[in-house]
């Protein structure tokens, strides 16, 4: 994937420094060049531009001026340069990135490519990238005239199963976004399906490879043993099976107690149940702990809580049909990669945004840091999916907690940040504790023998250290559990 | 009335004896006389043993062994968690606790494996196919790891020092293999019918088993609460099939030659049935079984064999002597007062109950000098009055009415209690046991 970079700047020296930059870079291709305002937005409206290298202070109007006049721009594809670092609180308020201070050193300048790449990979694959695969699929379907298109068992793919033309479009990392894709395709209108099998994936990579067997309830182990009992009618005596075997008669079943031979099962002896043994812990139970590990990525869960995916075929529909035509655009909905909810470097650049407010007016604000230390035992149970479900839930519930001004952001799927502005430590106190405390709650209603346990740390902001700075004290006095 | 007490007059202190001579002869040697010689002998013994009695407390302490508690049963799973909670509160707590549920219909094996994961079990075992309460035991006991196994009942409840009362006869005497607890009466004042079986329980055990433990003649221990050396009891195979499996194992002990001993100090609270019905039903099977163990099975007690022990002998004697033998004695007896006291028999039933009112009255008068909760016994002398009917009468018929069944018609091989497979392999095992005996 290539770029299509456009650069804005009245600096011609600097326009050609950059360019050179932009075109030894791998991924970088050159889109177009504007040394004034007009100029910018007359290309950023007619050509098809991937990052915008966006100058501040020029002669007609400033770079700002051309956000606010282009409509369409994506703050993620940009990257303001500057003479001064004056105009970066302003370029976070636009939700841009990040900010180049020329001069800059060729470091700096791949670490703001990455990013964007990043960025920009992200949003293929949700959007654009799907898109087009489906339709790719839809033709497919269409042109070879499947009556039914379905999956094709096959060991080498993610899920044990392979829809042509949609699985080999997708690298392996992600193969189990087939089943998104149509699922979501079948909610557009465009297929309807027909339910084949179901099957169970890993809860964390979502691979279909999974061994099962029965572990101890008490220390986990693999390494059990289970024995029949033999209940002896005649006797009521009750033992394993071992007991019944004597090394004079290996064939026959002798009683123990009355010495009787085992004659005929349910006329003088049945066997009533199972036992199980540890040979790790000597544990004695008869309800094993069922668990699958994963063949690739070695989580092991409780069968109780894996994935079950629905394996279906589909039938395409005339809308279906239309789409695959082009005569109907494929357009859909992205998936839910919890950007707005875990999201270091936003809360990173809004406290820097106000450290900078504080300087220049006297409040107090406060930040605060909450570790969910044990929810990872919770993350383990119910997998990737439901995880982001419950963080998300756990978000939505900090965020009706606290005032319009407050910002919460989780650094980690384990750590929450909160910055409660124009409150001091002992007036924050308390808002923090309960959102504390309802956090527990939550946790806690929903899955019964778990007690979440939280610590959390409180500090005033300061001006005299950096965001990051202030985030790493906060941070510090937390246990190192990732 | 002038007739009444003309009559006794006519008749004289020999007249009385003479009509009252079941009781002269049996009833009052055995249970005025003896029990009153032996409460004496009983209260010095433990008087001169105080000491004793204290080192054996303390043995048990600097010993603190793991014991392990075995709870057999069917559809008992409503009463977990309050036997657990009972067990908590226990000043003995080095205890191993494993519940069988001998598969159960209802949901016992939920409750029970929930309770396991809690860690308020240490290990819940069922069997899936119902296999009889003496398989369900003895599935506990293979798991036991405890060196004495407790034997309950699930709906049983304990004084908080039961089961360290229950292990200190083990450290007062070498070479004990058994030692009862005390069952007491919990739902007393339901009805009428427990109201009479608390007065029973109160004779039978703080009295009763106290005199047949100091005569070393205690031939059984019940169910509901006893303790076992588990050697022992591994040892003889754990317990054979029921009903009446508590007296069976007791014997057994017995003959392999350990003392079984009983102690009123260790005490357990038990539901009994409320209603006649009920109760009739459960008599009925524990009648029985007293024809099936003594007759059958440990027929061999009642004859001279190399384990013979003249002190077996006599516990069992004793058994068969005054529950069954008296039982139909007293038949005649009734006879006898009907035939000779035809036109009188009014005077003779009034002039009866009044002297086993006084003689229960008496009787009982052991129970609250035995007694560690002596208040709540007083109210029970209310019922004394009616002792007379339910055990002169009631007991008697029903006892008379289960060892006929028994006797003729095997009734016991098909108890609901059992599954009928074990019942119908233990029948075939003590028929072999008979074929041996008569072709001696």
């Amino acid at each position: 994937m290539k770029l299509n970079s456009l650069i804005i700047d009245d600096d011609a020296s600097f326009r050609v420094l950059l360019r050179k930059m932009v075109e030894k870079h791998d991924s970088l291709t050159i889109g177009g060049m504007a040394e004034n305002g007009e100029q910018a937005m007359e290309m950023l409206n007619s050509k098809n531009i991937d990052l915008v290298f966006l100058d501040v202070q020029m002669p007609d109007m400033s770079g700002f001026d051309v956000l606010d006049a282009v409509k369409n721009i994506d703050p993620t594809q940009v990257i303001i340069t500057s003479g001064s670092s004056a105009h970066g609180i302003k370029a976070f308020d636009y939700g841009i990135t990040d900010y180049l201070v020329k001069p800059f050193t060729q470091e700096r300048f791949e670490e703001a490519i990455n990013r964007v790449l990043r960025n920009a990979e992200r949003n293929q694959y949700t959007t654009t990238l799907i898109n087009q695969i489906l339709g790719k699929v839809l033709l497919y379907i269409h042109t070879r005239d499947f009556q039914d298109f379905r999956p094709i068992p096959s060991r080498e793919s993610k899920l044990g199963y392979l829809y042509p033309m949609l699985t080999s479009n997708l690298d392996f990392r992600r193969e189990e976004k087939a089943l998104d894709i149509l699922d979501m395709a079948e909610q557009e209108g465009f297929l309807t399906s027909t339910y084949i099998d179901s099957f169970y994936t890993c809860n964390n990579c979502y691979n279909s490879y999974l061994l099962f067997r029965e572990t101890c309830p008490s220390c986990q182990s693999a390494d059990v043993e289970s024995e029949e009992q033999i209940h002896h009618f005649p006797c009521a005596y009750v033992g394993p099976i071992s007991d019944f075997q004597s090394s004079s008669n290996p064939n026959a079943l002798e009683c123990p107690k009355c010495e009787r031979i085992l004659k005929h099962i349910g006329v003088d002896y049945d066997k009533p149940s199972i036992v199980f043994t540890c040979n790790r812990c000597d544990h004695i139970f008869q309800d094993p702990v069922v668990k699958a590990k994963c063949n690739v990525c070695s989580s092991d869960m409780n069968v109780e809580s894996l994935l079950k995916k629905n394996l279906k075929s589909y039938q395409l529909t005339s809308l279906g049909r239309d789409a695959a035509l082009g005569k109907v655009i494929i357009d859909l909905n992205e998936f839910d990669d919890m950007v707005d909810v875990i999201d270091k470097e936003y809360f990173q650049r809004l406290l820097s945004k106000e450290i900078e407010r504080k300087k220049e007016a006297t409040f107090d604000s406060t930040i605060a840091s909450f570790q969910l230390e044990n929810i990872s035992e919770i993350y383990e149970q119910i997998g990737n999916q439901n995880s982001k479900k419950l963080v998300r839930e756990i978000f939505e519930l900090v965020n009706s907690e606290i005032n319009r001004s407050d910002e919460v952001v989780f650094q980690s799927m384990v750590t929450i940040w909160l910055l409660v502005t124009e409150k001091g430590v002992s007036e924050a106190t308390p808002v923090i504790k309960r959102i504390e405390q309802r956090i527990k709650d939550l946790v806690d209603d929903n899955y019964s023998n778990f007690s979440l346990s939280i610590s959390k740390n409180i500090k005033p902001v300061v001006t005299t250290k950096t965001a990051s700075e202030q985030l790493q004290e906060l941070n510090a006095t937390l246990r190192d559990i990732s | 009335m002038v007739e009444f007490l003309e009559f006794w007059n006519q008749q004289g202190v020999s007249g009385f004896i003479r009509i009252f001579w079941f009781y002269f002869l049996f009833e009052f040697p055995r249970y005025i006389l003896l029990d009153y010689v032996f409460l004496l002998i009983f209260k010095l013994n433990s008087f001169f043993n105080k000491e004793s009695y204290e080192d054996a407390r303390e043995k048990l302490w600097a010993d603190h062994p793991l014991i392990t508690i075995i709870i057999p049963g069917k559809d008992e799973g409503a009463n977990y968690y309050r036997l657990v909670r009972s067990l908590e509160e226990q000043t003995y707590q080095n205890f191993q606790l494993i519940i069988v549920d001998d598969g159960s219909d209802d949901e016992s094996a939920i409750i029970g494996r929930k309770m396991q994961k809690e860690g308020l079990i240490d290990l819940f075992l069922r069997n899936d196919e119902r296999g009889g309460k003496a398989s369900a035991a003895n599935l506990g006991l293979r798991y036991a790891k405890g060196k004495f196994a407790v034997h309950l009942d699930a709906d049983s409840s304990f004084y908080r020092d039961a089961i360290e009362e229950v292990l200190i006869p083990f450290y007062q005497e070498e070479n004990v293999g058994a030692v009862g607890g005390t069952l007491e009466v919990r739902n007393s004042s339901d009805s009428l019918a427990t109201n009479f079986q608390s007065v029973e329980y109160l004779l039978n055990f703080t009295v009763g088993r106290m005199v047949a433990s100091s005569l070393r003649i205690l031939r059984v221990i019940s169910g509901a609460f006893g303790v076992f050396r588990t050697d022992v009891l591994k040892e003889i195979g754990g317990w054979d099939v029921g009903p009446g499996m508590d007296g069976d194992i007791t014997l057994k002990i017995r003959k392999i030659g350990y003392k079984v001993e009983y102690t009123p100090k260790a005490v357990c609270l038990t539901n009994v049935p409320e209603t006649f019905r009920k109760l009739t039903k459960q008599r009925i099977r524990w009648s029985r079984s007293l024809v099936r163990f003594r007759f059958r099975k440990h027929r061999d007690f009642l004859f001279p064999s190399s384990q013979f022990r003249l002190i077996d002998f006599l516990a069992v004697v004793d058994n068969v002597f005054y529950n069954f033998v008296l039982n139909f004695l007293w038949w005649i007896y009734l006879f006898d007062i009907l035939i000779h006291y035809t036109p009188q028999i009014l005077y003779v039933f009034v002039a009866g109950s009044i002297l086993y009112t006084v003689s229960k009255f008496i009787e009982f008068g052991v129970v609250p000098i035995l007694s560690s909760n002596k208040s709540d016994k007083v109210r029970l002398l209310a019922y004394i009055p009616g002792m007379t009917f339910y055990t002169g009468f009631y007991i008697r018929f029903v006892r008379t009415y289960a060892y006929i069944k028994e006797l003729f018609f095997h009734d016991s091989y098909k108890d609901e209690w059992n599954p009928e497979k074990t019942s119908k392999a233990a029948r075939e095992v003590e028929d072999r046991i008979n074929t041996i005996f008569s072709n001696r």
